[in-house]
């Protein structure tokens, strides 16, 4: 079975852990163990019933209230797996949230439309930071609209921001907009009768059509093959990697980047058994004709393929600590879990994630997104996020300090 | 309970597994007998052309099952193990914090010196517990063993960390995306060899494995894979229900944890 994931976003207390708290009790894709469990630890603290705190399940966070860490829940509905991701909302706590944001393809913001609430700073930088990454598609939960009496006219006001936000930010893709109640789960699964004016269908089926449009990501036909190592195989070397795109098959001609080599398939191996094809999103271990140039980090293409291996490229960047021009060679980018050296780090531009503004600029600040030039060492292959996700991504560091994540234009 | 595609769970363990020998030199498995860390073992064996290509440890406090002793011995000849036992202690208390903290955590840690591992791969599953939700696949220990769970390093994509205490290791975790259900289907298609503990013995069997003194079996008549799944698919009672060091005190595991039990 396919599992669907879903990134939840949005600002702490607007109910992200509620809702998925009610949903996993009312789809039973939780034991009653585990509800009790939650019931008897409301009360020991002497509050009602907490759907949330299924899924808080550290002590702090129930203390204090908020998740300090991404969490995933699986949710069982109409013979699909949904999992959730959900992030924390801190500002300080950013750098976990876009470990949460880098695996979720459709994304579910939850806004409260409480008063004093609303659609904040700290969720336009949460949707900022998905759209950049990836998201394919955007489904805008607004919660709370029991406190405002299930007023039209509330839950469209956030709707008009958050349109309006969307606009300044380019964000093109499909966008849908469900007026919740999370914690009295008014249109989580049933469409609620609180609200007649509301004519689309609730959370849980929107999150499902939603999938079945937009979930699966295109795969590219072209072959990309990232080497984790060679090892020695039953009678020669072998490259073990992994098939990012395009399919492979015993005989084909690969060029090797950076190297910028060509070389033949002489045997594949897929799941330790000796295999004439492998298709994409598979690990593999290749006999090459000539393996002296593959090692690991490099890059595996097909031969007919423009070579993307370079040194210079422009990138997309949300910054965690101050960002600014650097030629001191100490930051390096991680891709695939390779450190690759930086020998220059120009700002070109900065970018409002809460307005979208976007101004010539030699500095960008911390939370706060914009346009840098690199210059590595020596190339390497990447390539345009849109194009190959897995190879124009990388997060930023100096030494063990990490300084924002990019994209590669 | 949640069946997932067996395909991508397995690709992506082997993945994590290359990827953990590959940074880390000196690396070696945990290995409890039980269904998980031997599924964990089947996996590596695929991702290396047949063989494990690393040490793998098994924690021994001399009480564990009679039927596990044979089970480590048949596999580990059959799978051509590099086997390290590692002996614990039992002390007086016989369950739960102070025995599975205290004694076992203290024979892991005597191996880890004397073998100075950097890495060690670990098979928890994130649906077990709570708890283990929160968990990274590559997750950083000190030296004590101490889990920061509040500062824990950004996993973005497969950027895994590669920081590292020089005096602690990082715990790899191959399996954290499986569930339960997946774990015996994945026997069930695989011929995963399994310890006959999980079987139904006099209408009784154990869902989940400790030692002899902190498990308690459970009433079932599952004597074979395929009746454990069917059984599975309609539970309604928590994998650990019979491990008594879950239910000690609150917040229990999360203490373990941050002892750097597993």
């Amino acid at each position: 079975m396919i599992v669907n994931r879903i990134t939840l976003l949005g600002q702490k207390d607007h109910g992200k852990s509620t809702v998925i708290g009610n949903l996993l009790i009312s789809t039973g894709s939780v034991t009653a163990e585990r509800v009790k469990e939650a019931r008897k630890i409301s009360e020991q603290i002497g509050k009602p019933f907490e759907p949330a705190f299924i899924m808080d399940s550290f002590s702090e966070e129930r203390e204090q209230g908020l998740t300090i860490d991404t969490t995933r829940a699986d949710i069982a509905y109409n013979g699909r797996i949904f999992e959730f991701i959900d992030v924390p909302g801190h500002l300080e706590l950013m750098k976990n949230m876009m470990s949460g944001a880098s695996s979720g393809d459709v994304a579910v913001v939850v806004i409260s439309a409480k008063r004093g609430e609303g659609f904040t700073a700290q969720t336009r930088r949460h949707i900022f930071i998905a759209s950049m990454f990836g998201m394919r598609a955007l489904i805008v939960a607004v919660n709370k609209l029991d406190y405002m009496g299930y007023d039209e006219r509330k839950f469209q006001n956030i709707c008009e921001m958050v349109r309006d936000y969307l606009g300044r930010i380019g964000f093109d893709k499909p966008v849908e907009f469900v007026p919740i109640s999370a914690y009295s789960s008014e249109n989580l699964i049933k469409k609620s009768k609180k609200m007649p004016w509301y004519d689309g269908l609730p959370l849980m089926d929107t999150i499902g059509s939603f999938i079945s449009k937009y979930g699966e990501a295109p795969k590219g036909k072209s072959v990309r093959i990232l080497v984790q190592s060679i090892a020695d195989g039953a009678s020669d070397k072998v490259a073990f990697g992994m098939v990012y795109s395009g399919s492979i098959k015993v005989g084909e001609k690969l060029r090797v980047q950076p190297a910028g080599m060509t070389t033949a398939i002489k045997k594949i191996y897929l799941k330790g058994l000796s295999a004439k094809s492998a298709p994409a999103g598979t690990n593999v271990a290749l006999e090459l004709a000539d393996i002296s140039k593959v090692s690991r980090g490099s890059v595996l293409y097909g031969a007919a393929d423009k070579p993307y291996s370079m040194n210079r490229f422009e990138a997309k960047v949300f910054a965690i600590k101050r960002l600014e021009r650097e030629t001191n060679g100490r930051i390096h980018m991680k891709i695939n879990n390779n450190d690759v050296p930086i020998r220059a780090l120009n700002v070109l531009r900065a970018i409002s994630p809460v307005t979208g503004s976007e101004e010539k600029s030699a500095s960008i600040s911390p939370s706060n997104s914009g346009i840098i030039a690199l210059q590595l060492k020596s190339r390497y292959p990447v390539e345009n996020f849109e194009e190959c996700a897995e190879l124009g991504r990388f997060a930023l560091y100096e030494g063990n300090e990490f300084l924002g994540i990019g994209t590669v234009r | 309970m949640m069946e997932q595609d067996l395909d991508k769970l397995e690709e992506k363990s082997i993945f994590i597994i290359r990827e953990a020998k590959e940074k880390f030199g000196n690396i070696a498995a945990l290995w409890s007998m039980g269904k998980d860390s031997t599924t964990m073992l089947a996996i590596a064996r695929k991702a290396f052309l047949g063989k494990i290509p690393f040490p793998v440890i098994h924690i021994d406090n001399g009480i564990d099952f009679p039927e596990s002793y044979k089970f480590r011995y048949d596999l580990a000849k059959k799978w051509n193990m590099d086997l390290i036992v590692a002996k614990s202690e039992i002390k007086q208390e016989i369950s739960g914090f102070s025995c599975c903290g205290a004694n076992k955590t203290a024979a892991l840690r005597k191996i880890m010196d004397e073998y100075k591992f950097n890495a060690l791969i670990v098979s928890i599953r994130r649906d077990e517990h709570g708890i283990r939700a929160k968990e990274r696949y590559f997750s950083p220990r000190t030296k004590e063993f101490k889990w920061d769970y509040k500062n824990q390093p950004a996993e973005l994509w497969n950027n895994y960390t590669s920081k590292l205490d020089t005096k602690g290791h990082v715990r790899i975790h191959p399996i954290l995306d499986w569930n339960e259900i997946d774990i015996w289907n994945y026997i069930r298609e695989n011929d995963v060899p399994i310890n006959p503990l999980y079987y139904s013995k006099n209408g009784l069997r154990y869902r989940s494995l400790g030692c002899t003194h902190c498990t308690v079996a459970l009433k079932s008549n599952a004597r074979n894979v395929d009746q454990i799944i069917k059984e599975l698919e309609v539970t309604e009672t928590e994998e650990r229900s019979g491990r008594q060091q879950d239910k000690e005190k609150e917040y229990v595991m999360e203490k373990l944890r941050a002892l750097g039990y597993m």
